[in-house]
């Protein structure tokens, strides 16, 4: 008890400065735009851009202290009279491309955007080529049963007529 | 001491290892086991002086006599056993001479807490991998000696010399790149404590799912390469996977499930997905594992496929492996500070060269010998879950150059750029509809070869359904975003064509003098869980759209008293109180969850400081209610003296959770019904 009490005691010691500064957590009241219309453009803008300190988190969920000085600016410009794009391209103009959480159409991103593209064509393709192959492979082999292999499949025809389950 | 006798156990687990690869292999085989029978003790240590190791000769003495598949695989996991409990040990008394214990604990963290911080840091984690894979290895003894047709065959041994083998390696690895078990020179009177993210039940409980699922890839990793190198890929081979593929199916998806349980009930996170490299890493795996799960079905069925499908058994645990290298590097994210226990990973890259390449050189030469059995049409249940597998292997090569891309940039240009969640969402879509689509037709469909007309007759049903809900939705919402109602209108295209072929099956007419419940015999538990899974995947589509489309968010600074509107709840803030948990103090706020006036329940969202890493978490409260769940959570006091609060009401949420929870019931039916089976001793196959 005395143990728990003592870091209670501690604990406090810490928070306390830090319960009077300024709060953090994703889109708070205060930074909130008082025009909705406004508001919800800021949201939506603030969905495509990363916290540059977290690990793949828009501003909009993280409650880093950097990610509420983006989504400040980002009302800040609104409020100046930008557009959505005008904000992203003002934000990227100061923090690099990285802070865009859909990497833009750049030469360096080419092979990323390409890439998804390029696979599901070679899928097609290769996919297009099994079922030819399969195709000629089985025209010619299945083109008559043995004895052995007719006798079989009476058999099998004879006792079940039930299809296979997966 | 303890310490140095898992040290000990470790290095003897690597010599183990190398002494099961060597003495399985068939170069060896005859003549090794001829010198291993008669003195059993002998040749364990294979190269080993004698130690005065009273642990491991005893065992060995022991198993000695049953059979001697079982010895080494024996031996190597009570050796791994004993390192691992050598390990816990050190936490559980808080060792602070060892410096992985001081880097990552506390002498305050609660014992459960503890025992988690063990599997954390790279050393821990290896350690857990390598356990995981010394039961598998055991397992894999166990059932390849049942299979009595296999027991003798060379088949049985090489898997068992290949998991050996990994074993070794992932020894090696672990003492080089970050050993568990070295001594610092001066021990800190306290550790830096465990990093409080990580103090959650759920986050311990899914160390153990992850690594037991890596392992039995492992498993299946063997058997593929046991099977190329016999030129045994066949129906038996498919028999055998069996089990394998479905229990690492679902300890992934448990992982997958639980840590996106974890995000969602951290406020700071909000989401459960968010496509950051821990989380695509465990999704890489599951995703070549379901793809495998088809693939192995169909080769078992038909014998065809052949190729594929040892192609994805490797491929399904490079990925594994990569991902481990991936979230255990340095490379995105750099390690928060400067550790005692310096950690690398570069020998975890080494041996995934190393084995991958071997082992893709060895599909690469064998698969051309490989004939395929009889062959399928293009409209046949073949066919359905031989795309369904194509489709959920681009899915992961797509996810997987989603990942690495911004690091291969980063490292030839220098320029960082990030890939994140709308990426993926519009360029996985386009894949992942189709796939659904495709996905409703299989159980419907013939093996081998089908007509389209008949197809049709069979999915009007569903197909008239699910236009009806969607028809439905869109005029209810008129408003409504084309994604998402997509989205809506193909969960409901699958549930229903999951449901319709179940009834169509239970209500075929019986034989002539057959009783009624032959029909329900005849479903046979592999095609039960294999609806379970497909209802699942269904529920959770549904869930995760509509709550995306219906989620209301309320953010406001409340005073005591006050009653915030979400949904159809209405949330009654009651005010903040202090108190002191076991490592930590916390700001609990409470609140009085209403219902059409009716309380209902009381949520205590809060905000909890740890001293000793000095960093606050946001501990988020959830109601999973009927028809959404109620999301709050608290941040700092705002400067009018008001309580900031967030509420999130995201209706069918719960959806989401049951859905995976089906998922996952669905493979352990399918597990269970074989090991009583199995247990029953029927001696037929499942079904």
């Amino acid at each position: 008890m005395i143990r728990r009490f003592k870091i209670l005691l501690g604990a406090f010691a810490v928070i306390l400065p830090v319960l009077a500064s300024n709060p953090v957590l994703a889109v708070n009241p205060d930074e909130m735009l008082s025009n909705p219309v406004l508001e919800e453009r800021a949201r939506e803008i603030s969905k495509e851009l990363r916290c540059l300190v977290c690990q793949n988190q828009s501003i909009d969920d993280s409650d880093a202290e950097l990610a509420r000085d983006l989504r400040v600016l980002v009302r800040e410009r609104l409020v100046a009279g930008d557009d959505n794009q005008e904000v992203i391209d003002y934000i990227v103009a100061r923090y690099g491309d990285y802070v865009l959480l859909n990497p833009p159409l750049k030469p360096e991103t080419y092979i990323l955007w390409a890439s998804p593209v390029v696979l599901v064509v070679l899928a097609l393709l290769a996919v297009f080529a099994f079922y030819r192959r399969k195709q000629r492979d089985g025209s010619s082999a299945s083109a008559s049963l043995s004895k052995d292999e007719q006798d079989r499949l009476d058999e099998l025809l004879g006792t079940s007529k039930d299809d296979g389950k997966a | 001491m303890l310490a140095e006798l898992g040290h000990f156990a470790l290095l003897l687990m690597v010599v183990t290892g190398i002494g099961q690869a060597v003495l399985f292999s068939p170069l060896w085989l005859h003549s090794s086991l001829r010198m291993l029978s008669p003195q059993g003790t002998k040749a364990t240590p294979a190269g080993t002086p004698d130690f005065p190791d009273d642990e491991t000769a005893d065992h060995v003495g022991t198993v000695a006599k049953p059979s001697n598949l079982y010895l080494l695989p024996t031996t190597i996991l009570l050796l791994g056993l004993l390192a691992e409990a050598a390990l816990l040990n050190a936490f559980i008394v808080s060792d602070f001479t060892l410096p992985i214990v001081s880097d990552v604990s506390h002498s305050s963290t609660p014992l459960l807490y503890r025992i988690g911080a063990a599997f954390t840091p790279d050393g821990g984690a290896m350690l857990l991998w390598l356990v995981a894979l010394s039961l598998i290895n055991l397992l894999m003894a166990f059932q390849l000696h049942k299979d009595r047709e296999t027991s003798d065959d060379r088949f049985g041994r090489n898997a068992l010399s290949i998991l050996g083998l990994l074993i070794a390696i992932l020894g090696v690895v672990t003492l080089i790149d970050a050993d568990p078990f070295l001594r610092a020179s001066v021990a800190p009177l306290d550790g830096r404590g465990m990093s409080p993210q990580s103090q959650d039940l759920l986050k311990v409980l899914r160390e153990p799912f992850l690594y037991l699922g890596l392992a039995g890839l492992a498993g299946i990793f063997a058997l593929t390469l046991a099977g190329l190198l016999e030129h045994k890929i066949d129906r038996q081979f498919a028999e055998t996977m069996r089990s394998w593929t479905i229990a690492s199916w679902v300890c992934l998806g448990t992982a997958i499930a639980i840590n996106a349980y974890r995000s969602y009930s951290e406020q700071a996170w909000g989401g459960w997905w968010y496509w950051d490299t821990s989380e695509n890493s465990l999704l890489l795996p599951w995703l070549l594992t379901t793809a495998l799960l088809h693939c192995r079905a169909v080769l078992e069925k038909t014998a065809t496929l052949r190729g594929w499908t040892a192609f994805l058994g490797i491929t399904a645990l490079a990925v594994g492996w990569f991902g481990m290298y991936l979230t255990r590097s340095d490379l995105f994210a750099p390690l928060p500070e400067t550790q005692l226990l310096p950690s690398d990973s570069t020998g975890l890259l080494i041996g995934f060269c190393i084995v991958f390449g071997l082992a893709y050189y060895l599909f690469w030469r064998s698969v051309d010998q490989m004939g395929d059995g009889r062959s399928f049409e293009v409209i046949s249940r073949e066919s359905a879950m031989f795309l369904n597998s194509v489709m959920l292997s681009l899915i992961g090569a797509v996810v997987l150059i989603g990942t690495i891309y911004p690091l291969v940039l980063k490292w030839i240009t220098g320029e960082p750029i990030t890939v994140g969640a709308p990426f993926y969402v519009d360029v996985l879509i386009p894949i992942v509809l189709p796939m659904l689509f495709l996905m409703a037709f299989a159980p419907a469909l013939r093996w081998r070869q089908d007509e389209i007309w008949m197809i049709g007759r069979r999915m009007k049903l569903a197909a008239i359904l699910s236009l009806i809900t969607v028809l439905f939705v869109s005029i209810r919402f008129i408003d409504l975003s084309p994604a998402p109602l997509i989205g809506i209108g193909l969960a409901g295209w699958v549930l229903t064509a999951s449901l319709s072929d179940l009834w169509a099956r239970l209500w075929r007419h019986p034989e002539h003098g057959e009783s009624k419940y032959r029909n329900l015999q005849l479903l046979g538990p592999r095609y039960v869980s294999m609806t379970l899974a497909h209802i699942g995947l269904a529920v959770l589509i549904a869930g995760g759209s509509a709550s995306s489309i219906w989620e209301e968010q309320v953010v406001i600074s409340a005073r005591a008293g006050q009653s915030i509107q979400a949904g159809p709840y209405n949330l009654q803030y009651e005010g903040v109180s202090l108190l002191a948990g076991e490592n930590y103090a916390t700001r609990q706020a409470t609140f009085i969850l209403y219902r059409h006036s009716l309380p209902v329940a009381e949520l205590f969202p809060e905000i909890r400081y740890y001293p000793i890493r000095g960093v606050e978490t946001r501990e988020a409260d959830i109601w999973h209610g009927r028809d959404g769940d109620l999301h709050v959570s608290i941040g700092d006091r705002d400067d009018d003296g008001g309580r900031v609060v967030t509420v999130h009401y995201l209706p069918m949420m719960p959806w989401v959770w049951g859905g995976m929870l089906l998922m996952l019931i669905g493979g352990c039916f399918s597990i269970l019904t074989r090991v009583i089976l199995r247990l029953k001793k029927f001696g037929v196959p499942a079904s």
